[in-house]
């Protein structure tokens, strides 16, 4: 595969060894700043762009307003006036992120950090030693290439047909299972970017005479972000194993137990598992409707369910779980954990990141408590859980 | 006789429906809401020739002081809501339409204050009992008493829901149905509602003018409805061939 990767970095030593370790050096195109020469043309067509934050140590170390900045995302503008709007999904990496952004990182909240950035993506240079970094990278590349790989019958789809499009070319929704229409349903209603039409050039004259661009990668890159922003952070038509647990009412470790065991319920997991782009993006996923799919099998009498699990489950011993309305809970940041609760015991929040669609998040009463920044992102309605009985 | 319903129009009335009861439920219930909702999707889906939509837990809604009248105030109320609905697709309906029969339907409610209970329930009555088909009823355990059976063409779960949410909330659940926010939910329901209520008083109408003898009362608690099917929240009949 020819360089689809572009990636400027004074110090690029690092992760381009991470890159060849998984024979994929060949797909990144290296760039040194100031010398870009040469790095237009190629990051034009490119499938992602990757940036190092800090290409000059001083500016790390004293930043002032004098002279040019030549950080990454100064880099990034540069790139993007190139190009216009008809540029690839960008990446910032950097060790120094915290510096960069001024403030606290949390990993699981690099969506909104990107989003605060103008990027699709942020990480850690050197993160578990620069093969989960290269990991993500080559994800988001391969994504985009899947995306420009069924941009013609994702643009030529009737308005009926689009989301079921996207699903079956992008997201690898299997065909023919019988949960296909609830899966293309709830897809739908987590509004996916609409492919966009051509759209005029608005760059200047020159530009337009001496680069050629690719007009779907503004609609590959779309889709991308949303996947980043939306669909994978929050448990959305996809989910993660803690909301399967609770659908299917097993104990988070006998769930993982059972997925990795030869057991009845690891093949049916296996039939719904997303296989999607992004698809290894930071945990595994399952299509929702999938789940509901399993779950609708099950017997609806209590003993008769219970027994039914157990046999899926063998060899691995049944742990129900024995809270009342389980959910997930999840921390002040309002980032998931492996805790599951009783919904007595917690009470709903988001914040202004959490896309209309996405349920809310579920805290711990006890937590709330204690905490002032996060009880005022409990729901209206709970805020009364809050406060202790006279 | 049984009647015809189209699953997925309905499915829009339930989801305007969970919509706009979201607040009035207990947090504690929130899932099972959103469950029944993804359940009757699910059901609706895998489009089996006999099922049934049924909550696996009582959906406990947010109690309520303030319902009996001006003035008067309780202790917390509550409201607890079950339900199983029974479908069969009748062989002359197409497998690839979203219509079955219903064959039975109860919707049980328990409304409990710390000093007491009562459970009751809505049913759409099976072939073994006497009384109107669609009737509401003190729960057996009160008296082991089967009867009065009360004509209520409110059976389908959410009709039942907001029967008893207008009594038990009746200030905040009339609120906040005038509020701009709730107005295409609301219309969604209201004009189901509406429909369907229409198609039984005029049913009714019919049996009363069939027969100029017996009083109009008597013939309620014999009523058996005569309707093909349920109209769509449009007002239309579904079209034939099923």
């Amino acid at each position: 595969m020819p360089s689809d990767i572009i990636y400027i970095d004074d110090e690029p030593q690092h992760l381009l060894a991470a890159a060849k370790a998984v024979r994929a050096g060949k797909r990144f195109a290296e760039f040194m700043p100031p010398d870009l020469d040469g790095a237009g043309a190629e990051a034009a067509v490119a499938n992602l762009w990757v940036f190092d934050f800090y290409n000059d140590d001083e500016e790390r170390k004293k930043p002032s307003l004098r002279g040019t900045a030549s950080n990454g995302l100064s880099v990034f503008q540069q790139f993007r006036q190139l190009v216009g709007d008809a540029r690839p999904p960008a990446v910032v990496v950097s060790n120094h992120l915290e510096a960069a952004l001024g403030s606290d990182i949390n990993p699981a909240r690099r969506h909104i950090l990107a989003e605060e950035f103008g990027v699709e993506w942020v990480a850690p240079k050197t993160l578990g030693n620069g093969g989960d970094v290269i990991a993500e990278i080559l994800a988001l590349a391969d994504a985009a290439e899947t995306l420009r790989a069924s941009s013609a019958r994702l643009k030529a789809a009737g308005p009926s047909e689009y989301v079921a499009e996207l699903c079956h070319l992008a997201l690898k929704l299997p065909q023919n299972v019988e949960w296909q229409r609830a899966a293309i349903r709830e897809a739908s209603g987590w509004r996916p970017p609409i492919w966009l039409e051509g759209g005029e050039d608005h760059r200047v004259q020159s530009l337009r005479e001496e680069l050629a661009i690719d007009p779907e990668i503004r609609s590959v890159r779309g889709v991308i972000a949303w996947m980043l922003r939306q669909v994978l952070p929050y448990p959305s038509f996809l989910v993660r194993d803690r909301h399967v647990a609770v659908r299917l009412g097993i104990s988070l470790p006998c769930l993982r137990a059972v997925n990795e065991a030869a057991s009845g319920l690891s093949k049916s997991l296996k039939r719904v598992r997303y296989k999607g782009v992004l698809s290894d993006f930071d945990a595994p996923r399952w299509w929702g409707a999938g789940v509901d799919a399993i779950e609708w099998g099950l017997p609806r009498q209590r003993e008769a369910r219970s027994e039914s699990l157990r046999q899926l489950c063998a060899p691995i011993p049944l742990v129900e779980l024995e809270v009342a309305d389980p959910v997930v809970v999840s921390d002040a940041d309002l980032v998931e954990t492996d805790e599951i609760a009783a919904a007595a015991d917690c009470v709903r929040a988001s914040d202004e990141h959490f896309p209309a669609e996405a349920a809310p998040a579920w805290v711990k009463i006890v937590d709330a408590k204690q905490d002032k920044a996060l009880a005022r992102k409990v729901r209206q309605e709970d805020q009364r859980e809050l406060v202790d009985p006279a | 006789m049984s009647v015809l319903i189209d699953l997925a129009d309905y499915l829009e009335e339930v989801e305007a429906f969970v919509a706009l009861a979201e607040e009035f439920v207990d947090k504690s219930s929130a899932l099972r809401l959103s469950d029944v909702k993804r359940e009757l999707k699910t059901g609706i889906d895998f489009g089996q020739s006999e099922w049934s939509w049924e909550t696996r837990e009582d959906i406990l809604f947010r109690p309520s002081r303030l319902y009996d009248g001006p003035g008067r105030t309780h202790v917390d109320t509550w409201l607890n809501l079950g339900f199983k609905c029974d479908f069969i697709r009748p062989k002359s309906v197409k497998k690839s339409r979203t219509v079955w029969e219903i064959v039975g339907s109860a919707t049980h409610v328990t409304i409990s204050k710390d000093d007491g209970h009562m459970s009751c329930h809505f049913d759409y009555k099976n072939r073994g009992q006497w009384g109107p088909q669609l009737h509401f009823q003190v729960s057996e355990d009160i008296g082991n008493l089967p009867i009065p059976r009360i004509l209520s063409p409110s059976f389908l779960p959410t009709d039942c829901a907001d029967l008893i949410l207008a009594e038990l909330h009746p200030e905040a659940w009339r609120q906040l149905q005038a509020a701009g926010t709730s107005s295409r939910h609301v219309s969604v329901i209201r004009e189901a509602q509406e429909h369907r209520t229409k198609t039984y008083v005029e049913n009714i109408a019919n049996m009363w003018r069939g027969d100029t003898k017996s009083t109009r009362v008597c013939m309620l608690q014999n009523y058996t409805a005569t309707i093909a099917a349920l109209p769509d929240r449009r007002g239309r009949s579904l079209a034939r061939p099923w």
